[in-house]
């Protein structure tokens, strides 16, 4: 598992616009069949890396992070004081998330997570949701309240991290709307690098040797 | 089983014995064949096919689900539930073949095609709730008001 500087750069000799220019053949293509937009995305490549890609690419070019669904969970989450009230609210709530991106194609990082999880299972890969921290320029980071999802997947037989959420564009703080901005910094990025701003917590997803605690991760001096 | 009659004569007591024989002969095959019929009937020959119907529902709410996709493991060979959860698998399946029941939210479901696989199946799926995070990446609010260009002033 333990997979030290597992990155893209494994991979450089792997040319991602092919994947990249399949993604771009489905704009807008329904997720009522997941196994059906899998084989397009990911038919014409034997290649793991290229098949990932494919699908990471359309996730992020497709779907769009909303932010009232956010700040509706974030205020509904910080109200919760018991653990059974705030699995209440997770399956409550998680029928709204299923809802707005089967029919809008929006939803926020843990649809973005499921999705791709989805998506790369669909297209024989091994994949799993990660819980934890992100830190953004604005969050403020509780550690009560772990606030981002993103991935894990295994490819060529080693692991590797990426977040479509992140990828995929910003929220704009004045409008509040989304921006489409794809930026491939987050995929299969190098742990060590991306542990700066994401924290597991499962420590086995850091994907690398780490001194790191959440404390020290969550605190300002860092 | 040869029977023994009181010989009427030669020709005649072998005759008969002959002609019992005969019949017994007769009768055996005439039970094969209706035997052979029978397990015919019963469908359970290896090599039959079935044409699987069904309805798909929901778990908590016990309702029917619409727009379930319902596929031939590792094929493209598929369809979906109707309006009323319904559905007929487009091909004849045979033992030991797969059906994946699958829909954003719900967790996936498999069905294998059994022998004795009754007409009609019922399959439930549960939903699979997510332990919802959700940052969104939005870059810190800035302190001095930058205008930009496309200002709409």
């Amino acid at each position: 598992m333990l997979s030290v500087r597992a990155q893209v750069s494994d991979f450089k000799e792997v040319n991602f616009g092919g994947a990249d220019s399949v993604a771009r053949l489905y704009p807008n293509y329904p997720l009522t069949n997941l196994p059906d937009l899998a084989d397009k995305l990911t038919r014409p490549f034997t290649n793991e890396a290229e098949k990932f890609r494919a699908v990471f690419t359309w996730v992020c070019l497709n779907i769009r992070n909303d932010y009232e669904l956010y700040l509706k969970n974030k205020q509904h989450r910080e109200q919760c004081k018991t653990e059974t009230e705030l699995k209440a609210w997770y399956k409550k709530f998680s029928k709204t998330l299923y809802y707005e991106l089967l029919n809008n194609h929006k939803t926020i990082c843990t649809g973005y997570a499921y999705l791709i999880r989805e998506l790369a299972l669909a297209s024989g890969l091994e994949c799993v949701i990660v819980d934890g921290f992100g830190r953004t320029p604005g969050a403020k980071l509780n550690k009560n309240f772990p606030n981002h999802n993103w991935n894990a997947v295994k490819l060529s037989g080693k692991w590797y991290l990426c977040d479509a959420t992140w990828a995929s564009g910003k929220i704009d703080n004045e409008s509040k709307q989304f921006v489409s901005r794809f930026s491939d910094q987050y995929f299969l990025s190098d742990p060590q690098i991306f542990e700066r701003n994401h924290f597991p917590l499962d420590k086995k997803w850091h994907l690398t040797l780490t001194n790191l605690t959440v404390d020290k991760f969550l605190s300002p001096k860092r | 089983m040869l029977m023994k009659t009181n010989s009427i004569s030669n020709g005649s007591v072998s005759g008969q014995a002959f002609i019992f024989s005969g019949l017994r002969y007769a009768v055996t095959i005439a039970l094969m064949l209706l035997g052979m019929v029978a397990i015919a009937q019963t469908n359970s020959q290896p090599s039959e096919v079935y044409e699987v119907k069904g309805v798909v529902l929901s778990v908590e709410e016990n309702t029917a689900l619409t727009g379930v996709n319902i596929y031939l493991k590792d094929t493209n060979v598929g369809t979906f539930s109707d309006l009323n959860g319904k559905f007929t698998f487009p091909r004849k399946l045979k033992v030991g073949e797969t059906l994946v029941f699958s829909f954003v939210g719900l967790k996936k479901q498999e069905y294998t095609v059994a022998t004795y696989t009754p007409e009609f199946i019922e399959i439930r799926m549960e939903e699979d709730p997510l332990n919802v995070l959700g940052e969104v990446w939005m870059d810190a609010p800035t302190k001095s008001k930058q205008k930009r260009s496309s200002s709409t002033h």
